[in-house]
């Protein structure tokens, strides 16, 4: 029995296994067979893909904005590029990300074009240079490296030599922001071997730290035609440079501006100079060098702007330079307070009146001067300038509280030699002695026929300016002549409407002036008083009634303007 | 004899447009026909662009006649100079508000003139019409269809990533 229960349990246990064992293998077969199924079904799916692709690209490519030639379609992604100065700013594969996502055309446009890759802003991510690098292929590219945002060490700058020396011959245009002492090392070593460097970028957005890096230009930088270094670094082998055409220094320190005079005259291609410094000056007196028959021109020059506080340096380069093709000139001495009481006007002096120079010797720009603007106040003397295709502006600024005595004796002398037509006067006459004062203003009329506009801030309620009015036009009258023909518009800014000390004084002179020149034929078109509402008192309607009834008859218009 | 300062373009359609010199010269390509040819009556055809194209070339040649031979000049870096023309005047922007069948097909004709005041302003158009827009709102508004696998997407996604620093 229990032989048998045992061939039995055997039996059953084999036909266990049996079962077991076909129902496996014909799962597996089952499933050996779904698999190859689902291996079929998928194979069929990426076929069916692929060709769904295909029709997609086909589609795509009867839309109508493919049928433009490739080289158009990358000239349209091209100007999706933002464009802006500095390089750090300007376009780079980045803007032509939303671009490659439309279509695998568009993708394969920008893919395969190297100057889409050519501009790289790089702030961390090594792989992104070395891949924008690799897509440019042979194009010279511009590497902007910000390294502001990884102020720390280790930083990922260890990297930047590996991925860059490979290419290292096609650089063109390289800006570092964030330069330091710690990149001016790290990156000198590259500058060695950049044979096709043109333009070379270093700044430092915070300059809260004095420290001074030093940085030397090695020889083979002497092709460079942009340079650009606003940081403080202490920048040696500048004057190497010969073919320079803009160059911009800002925060840089004293003996680095002492090169300046030296580079220009070794890069007479140059095309803009913008220098600045951060210092104030408190040197004195304001004195300018005599002529040096050293001079030299720089007929490619367009912009000079010179923020400085170097007096040597501004005099050194008016005295040397000539700028016959300048269109912008911007020459600004930072002074320092009250060490410079009443220098301001020295200084325009100074540059105005060099004692073996005619001012338009300097800057022949200014013989097409045609609009005129010299200011004067406690803090800032500037005198502005423009005309056909050309604004100029000199200027010292902080003086400090002290009433500068106006050049206009200085701005005078010039003045024959250009066509003006407006000139606007903000300046207080007040220390000046009547004496002086007239025969200035006679003189101011006498040399500006072309003068049409006359705009008088702050010396306005002075007989002075009209008793010069009057004499200027009975000497023309006696030669036969006429002073201002042209003029039609005086407008006048002052307390003029405080009477009555004014009133009587000035108006008289007014009318005696008006009156000659009327009877001559030159009648002005329009007189205008600007009165600020705080020095318009109570009486200031009766008072412009009191103008009205005297002046109003004497020219074409009279308009009072009440501003805030 | 015809005018000398005038000559006859016949467009494929055979459209005929009587225009000045001065006119055709803006096109490179017509410029040094003419001065192969000298001086002569016979007409000039112009295979490839039909006469609603000829009419819209001829009226942008037109418009700026005078400033032809105006030039960038010399720069560093040539693609700046072109870039800080990037401005589109409401001339133009006006000229270029048709269709975009015949948008693009002048844009195309300007190229095969060699007219490459009227290509770059036809590009900067298209260009203005793309930017700020979405991946789909470009594909929306020039009948394109999304032709990258979930894979490929991902892949220029990433890419993109590395750009961002990230």
């Amino acid at each position: 029995m229990a032989l048998r229960n045992t061939s039995t349990a055997v039996e059953l246990a084999g036909a266990v296994f049996n079962e077991d064992f076909s129902k496996s293998h014909a799962e597996s077969l089952a499933a050996r067979s779904r698999n190859e199924r689902i291996t079929a079904i998928l194979a069929r799916q990426r076929r069916l893909e692929q060709e769904l692709a295909e029709v997609k690209r086909l589609l795509n490519g009867e839309a109508l904005v493919n049928t433009l030639p490739e080289e158009l379609l990358a000239e349209v992604f091209y100007y999706i590029g933002r464009y802006s100065t500095p390089m750090a700013e300007g376009p780079d594969a980045r803007d032509w990300s939303v671009v490659r996502l439309v279509c695998h055309h568009w993708d394969t446009v920008i893919y395969t074009t190297p100057r889409f890759w050519r501009r790289i802003r790089v702030q961390r991510s090594m792989r992104w240079l070395a891949l924008c690098l690799s897509r440019s292929h042979n194009a010279t590219v511009s590497i902007s490296y910000n390294f502001r945002t990884y102020p720390t060490f280790p930083s990922p700058d260890c990297h930047l030599s590996e991925v860059l020396i490979p290419h290292i011959a096609r650089v063109y245009a390289l800006q570092i922001l964030g330069f330091d002492a710690h990149r001016a090392r790290l990156t000198s070593n590259l500058w060695q071997s950049m044979p096709s460097l043109r333009e070379l970028s270093l700044r430092r957005e915070s300059i809260g730290t004095k420290v001074t890096s030093l940085c030397i230009l090695p020889a083979t930088l002497s092709r460079l035609q942009v340079l650009s270094i606003c940081c403080p670094v202490d920048i040696q082998g500048i004057d190497q440079c010969r073919e320079l055409r803009k160059l911009t220094l800002q925060h840089i320190p004293a003996s680095s501006l002492d090169s300046l005079i030296v580079l220009l005259s070794t890069n007479r291609s140059i095309r803009e100079v913008d220098v600045r410094d951060d210092k104030r000056s408190d040197e004195m007196p304001i004195t300018m060098p005599a002529h040096t028959d050293d001079t030299v021109i720089l007929p490619e020059l367009r912009i000079l702007r010179l923020v400085t506080s170097s007096r040597t340096l501004a005099s050194a380069i008016l005295r040397r330079y000539r700028f016959p093709a300048a269109t912008e000139i911007k020459i600004t001495l930072k002074a320092r307070g009250l060490r410079l009481r009443a220098s301001g006007a020295q200084f325009l002096h100074a540059i105005l009146l060099p004692e073996m120079l005619s001012f338009d010797m300097i800057f022949p720009m200014f013989r097409r001067t045609t609009d005129l603007v010299l200011f004067c106040d406690h803090d800032d003397a500037s005198l502005l300038a423009t005309g056909t295709g050309y604004r100029m502006s000199i200027a010292i600024v902080d003086i400090g509280s002290a009433v500068s005595q106006v050049p206009l004796a200085d701005i005078l002398k010039m003045l024959p030699a250009a066509p003006v037509s407006t000139v606007s006067i903000d300046a207080s006459f007040a220390d000046y002695p009547h004496d002086l004062y007239q025969p200035l203003w006679e003189a101011f009329f006498a040399a500006t026929p072309h003068l049409e506009t006359l705009a008088l801030t702050g010396c306005g309620a002075d007989e002075c300016v009209w008793n010069g009015l009057l004499n200027t036009s009975i000497a023309a009258r006696n030669m036969a002549n006429q002073c201002c023909p042209r003029l039609h518009t005086v407008s006048v800014d002052d307390e003029l409407i405080s009477p009555p000390y004014l009133l009587r004084d000035v108006v008289s002179s007014m009318i005696e002036a008006l009156r000659y020149r009327n009877e001559r034929g030159l009648r002005l078109a329009r007189l205008e008083f600007q009165v600020q509402d705080e020095d318009r008192d109570s009486n200031g309607a009766e008072a412009e009634k009191q103008y009205s009834q005297v002046l109003g008859g004497l020219v074409g218009g009279l308009s009072f303007f009440v501003f805030k | 004899m015809g005018d000398s300062n005038r000559l006859t373009l016949v467009a494929s359609d055979g459209g005929k447009f009587v225009v000045d010199k001065e006119v055709v010269q803006m096109s490179v390509l017509l410029k040094n026909m003419i001065e192969d040819l000298g001086e002569t009556d016979e007409s000039i055809p112009i295979p490839n662009v039909t006469s609603p194209v000829l009419t819209k070339v001829i009226e942008f040649c037109e418009n700026h006649r005078t400033d032809a031979a105006r030039t960038d000049g010399p720069n560093v870096d040539g693609d700046d100079a072109r870039m800080r023309t990037a401005v589109v005047s409401d001339w133009d922007r006006q000229f270029f508000d048709v269709d975009q069948d015949l948008m693009f097909e002048i844009i195309v004709a300007a190229n095969y003139l060699d007219i490459k005041s009227l290509v770059d302003v036809g590009c900067k158009v298209v260009a203005d019409m793309i930017k700020g827009k979405s991946p789909q709102e470009i594909r929306d508004l020039f009948d394109i269809v999304n032709d990258f696998s979930p894979e490929e997407e991902a892949a220029l996604r990433k890419e993109n990533e590395w750009a961002n620093d990230r």
